[in-house]
């Protein structure tokens, strides 16, 4: 068997994904907590909460829940596989989609009415947030001329200059995707709030685990999208990374959760006119070489 | 092999008459079936035997069939005048009598033309082909149980499942006709029989609302057959020929010739909207809905709608580039967004398939409006696919409903316990609907990736709708899926409204159920030797899906139906559960909580249905006035 370099990124991903998307929760976390005037956990504090979820008991609310979190988090790391292994990107994402339907039917399944809420929320959100995601691939795809991660990365040009609407579209909804303030109505990572835990509610101990899990790993090649729109620089990349994480997080500590009509409305708006603003006339420009 | 093709639209009209004759249920009940595995078996005997060279094309018609056809279709428009004066309908009485005129009169320009071709397969035509067969055969199949159940919980309805099965076969020895015909006019006299066919189905309750909806379908329709009729007489006119294989090359042909078979071709195309349901006609197919489940499941999935996308696609090179064409594109675009915006907002289950269709719709008739070769390999897959997918569901629907007593989706709620096998087929048609490694996302990824290679100034507002557009799909199907397993107490019995499940019905949704998987796994196989051959005698260029892709998306189908099926499988028995979390002392493992003085409080959830933004009537009456200005225009640009 042939092994590229792609192949070891990717089972590199799957090894080491967890490391680096739980240090990244830990540094949110010391950061969110400098914000509001704290000193916060310690930076290994994400590992420390998800060993302790791995510790007890599972209690399933059904015979479906389980089933559906395991497959929740298989196709997330399996996206990730795939991303990293240099598939098509945009086939990637609707795999990405297919895991998200595992989270949302897990929580359904209970039939809890925090559980039901938090499932109907989220799919509000999966329905705010894809189009954007989908005009991201395209608007990448336009500029590099390739649905491949790899290939993306090689481009000479700064892609933030050619799609700057596209990356103010992108944060906009990297903010959704990530479930933070404003739009953590789906679920919430305070379970004294009126939703419970929404989403989760019915949700304890390894199965939580697993949920947290797949969220780590999803937010390392979330940032991996980021980090190719400043990728012809490795300087410009490392200050861009940074800058956005900063900002998600900002923006998760300075505004108040907002209703679903406002997330639905806002998303699809920003989609519109920043994403496909920016899309139609760059494509229209790039066309036909 | 011109007289297999004959036998295979002959023998499914020849039995649906024998079936008029037997009065027992039980014998017309066996040749029923008899017929639907005849015709299945006769379909894929032709597709196979003329697939190895494609296309297929017979002799030229006999002499006198030109009269033949004259009369059946005068034959027809009387029986529809005679229905519309019978029941004091003056739109359908008027368009009949104009269709007979037209017939009459056009024989000025279409009588000296003898075709060459009589019947021409190609593989799109082979395609329909076994849909038909096999879709409509199991469809068959499942209501020879489900006509049965059906009488029995409705007594107020008068018992004519005879004709209904006559109907039924007549249908399928029409829609054969109708994809094989290659000259115009025998096409036309099959279009119209599809026409008068689901008239009489949807109208099947003769209840005020089916008498409604089938005039509509009617009326629409007939609509659509006038334009065909004006096509073939513009086409005989200016080109002297009434075939669509020359309509086709003449258009190919580019410059003076294209411009001569252009108008012909547009009129044919709205004569494929209206089939297809496009709006602003789309009301006729949401009207339909009140038919028995399976002729919903016929004019859904293999026939009827299907034969409005099939010339479509047939049209595809003639329109490929042309002012019409880019026009017909957008109406199909706009009917992808708005049936699939409108479809959020429901919670028929009925009404919620049928504005998906639509949606599906819309979106092949955009493929196939813009007409790259790309685009028409999605269509091609978007056909098959959603066949497939659309006819298990209808069937699926109809038998839960049964149980449930109601197309409400909220009272699928929890079915996968009381109905844990059909719901596992629902779940199969649900998912080939939308989930991403099932045929229809594939078909909606490539139709992505064919809009951004196209280089066109559309493609970028083409990507814009799709995004939107898949996103809402996402939304709408995942609702559904949410009910289907909401399991409100883990410990309630299994299966309790399961024993009104017929095993016609069953057997039927299953076969559908692995076909569908089966044509999932196997469609790299068959772009490589069925599409791509056509993409290439066509457009001299073929897509493919290339094979990283392809096995991703096989290696998806395999682990979708593996991993959550297996962890089901090896999770079965749990130690105990824990009650979801109530807020409050839950009251055992159901969905109830204790409140003050020890009472039991029920807890009961229901979906959102977000009509303050999705709200059908407001949507799909923009969406039709934006269509029909679309189409004002698009018979403008031809006339001027």
């Amino acid at each position: 068997m042939i092994f590229r370099t792609e192949n070891l990124v990717a089972i590199g991903f799957v090894v080491l994904g967890p490391i680096i998307g739980g240090l990244i929760a830990g540094v949110d976390r010391i950061l969110t907590a400098r914000m509001q005037g704290r000193i916060g956990p310690p930076l290994l504090q994400p590992f420390y909460d998800l060993s302790k979820l791995f510790s007890k008991r599972i209690a399933p609310v059904n015979r479906l829940q389980v089933p559906f979190i395991v497959s929740h988090l298989i196709f997330v790391v399996l996206t990730g596989f795939l991303f990293f292994e240099g598939s098509d990107i945009l086939l990637i994402i609707f795999v990405l989609t297919l895991a998200e339907v595992f989270l949302v039917l897990a929580a359904y399944s209970t039939g809890s009415p925090y559980a039901a809420i938090g499932a109907e929320r989220e799919l509000l959100l999966m329905t705010a947030y894809e189009p954007m995601i989908i005009l991201t691939l395209v608007g990448l795809y336009q500029a590099a001329k390739s649905f491949n991660f790899y290939e993306i990365l090689a481009s000479t040009t700064p892609l933030i200059l050619q799609l700057p609407g596209i990356y103010i579209g992108l944060l906009f909804i990297l903010v959704m995707k990530l479930q933070k303030s404003p739009f953590d109505l789906a679920t919430s990572h305070h379970a004294h709030q009126e939703l419970v835990k929404g989403l989760t509610a019915d949700m304890g101990g390894p199965v939580l685990g697993l949920v947290e899990l797949a969220h780590w790993y999803e937010s390392v090649y979330l940032y991996a999208i980021v980090f190719l729109f400043f990728s012809s620089s490795m300087l410009a990349a490392c200050i861009g990374l940074v800058a956005t994480f900063f900002f998600v997080i900002l923006i998760d500590n300075v505004t108040a959760r907002v209703k679903w009509q406002a997330a639905l409305a806002s998303a699809w708006i920003i989609t519109l006119v920043a994403g496909a603003g920016n899309l139609v006339p760059f494509y229209l420009i790039t066309r036909g070489h | 092999m011109t007289n297999l093709l004959l036998l295979l639209i002959g023998v499914p009209t020849a039995f649906g008459l024998v079936a008029l004759l037997l009065k027992r249920y039980e014998i017309r009940s066996v040749v029923v079936v008899m017929a639907a595995l005849i015709q299945a078996g006769l379909a894929v005997a032709f597709a196979a035997s003329v697939g190895g060279s494609l296309p297929w094309q017979s002799g030229p018609a006999p002499a006198f069939l030109d009269y033949i056809i004259l009369g059946l279709e005068l034959t027809i428009a009387a029986a529809i005048a005679i229905i519309g004066a019978r029941k004091r309908r003056l739109i359908p009485l008027v368009l009949a009598l104009v269709q007979a005129a037209l017939a009459i009169a056009g024989e000025k320009w279409t009588g000296g033309i003898e075709s060459e071709r009589l019947f021409v397969a190609d593989q799109i035509s082979l395609l329909l082909v076994v849909l038909v067969g096999l879709v409509g055969g199991l469809i068959l199949f499942y209501s020879s149980g489900y006509m049965k159940t059906y009488t029995e919980e409705h007594p107020e309805i008068k018992d004519r499942r005879r004709v209904f099965a006559c109907v039924m076969l007549v249908f399928l020895g029409a829609m054969y006709g109708l994809v094989v015909a290659n000259d115009l006019r025998l096409m036309l006299l099959f279009w119209e029989m599809t026409t008068l066919a689901s008239y009489l189905l949807i109208g099947y309750a003769r209840t005020q609302e089916a008498q409604k909806s089938a005039f509509r379908a009617l009326n629409l329709n007939l609509i659509g057959g006038i334009s065909f009729s004006l096509a073939v007489i513009l086409l005989a006119a200016k080109a002297g020929t009434v075939e669509l294989d020359k309509l086709q090359a003449l258009g190919k042909a580019g410059g003076a010739s294209l411009a001569m078979v252009l108008a012909p071709a547009v009129f044919l195309a709205l004569a494929g909207l209206v089939k297809s349901a496009q709006l602003p006609f789309t009301s006729w197919l949401l009207g339909a809905m009140v038919a028995p489940t399976p002729v919903s499941a016929l004019l859904h999935s293999s026939t009827m709608v299907k034969a409005g996308v099939f010339l479509l696609l047939k049209l595809a090179p003639v329109l490929s580039g042309t002012m019409p064409g880019y026009l017909v594109a957008f109406v199909g675009a706009i009917t992808f967004l708005g049936a699939s915006f409108a479809a959020v907002s429901q919670r028929n289950a009925k009404r919620i398939l049928a504005l998906s269709t639509v949606s599906n719709l819309g979106l092949i008739v955009t493929c196939a409006g813009i007409g790259s070769y790309q685009l028409v390999w999605v269509a091609f897959f978007l056909i098959l696919f959603h066949a497939l997918a659309k006819a298990l569901l209808f069937l699926g629907t109809g038998t839960v409903s049964v149980g449930t007593g109601s197309l409400d989706v909220e009272e699928m709620s929890g079915l996968v316990v009381s109905m844990p096998r059909v719901t596992l087929l629902m779940i199969v048609g649900i998912s080939a609907m939308f989930i991403a490694p099932f045929g229809m996302l594939v078909s909606k990824w490539a139709a992505m990736e064919a809009f951004i290679n196209l280089n066109s100034i559309v493609s970028p507002l083409m990507i814009v709708i799709l995004a939107y557009g898949s996103a809402v799909t996402v939304l709408f199907w995942t609702k559904w899926l949410g009910l289907l397993v909401k399991i409100p107490d883990p410990t309630a019995p299994r299966g309790l409204l399961e024993a009104k499940v017929t095993k016609q019905e069953f057997i039927a949704e299953a076969t559908l159920a692995i076909l569908t998987i089966a044509a999932c796994v196997t469609f790299p196989f068959v772009s490589a030797h069925v599409v791509e051959p056509y993409l290439l005698a066509t457009y001299q260029q073929a897509f493919g899906l290339n094979r990283g892709n392809a096995f991703v998306t096989v290696l998806m189908v395999v682990m979708t139906v593996v991993v959550p099926g297996l962890l089901i499988f090896l999770t079965r028995k749990p130690a105990a559960f824990s009650p979801a979390y109530m807020s409050g002392r839950p009251q055992g493992p159901g969905l109830s909580f204790r409140g003050s003085k020890a009472t039991e409080k029920r807890v009961e959830t229901r979906n959102y249905y977000l009509t303050e933004f999705f709200e059908e009537g407001r949507i799909l009456g923009a969406g039709s006035g934006i269509a029909l200005l679309l189409i004002v225009i698009i018979i403008g640009t031809v006339l001027l």
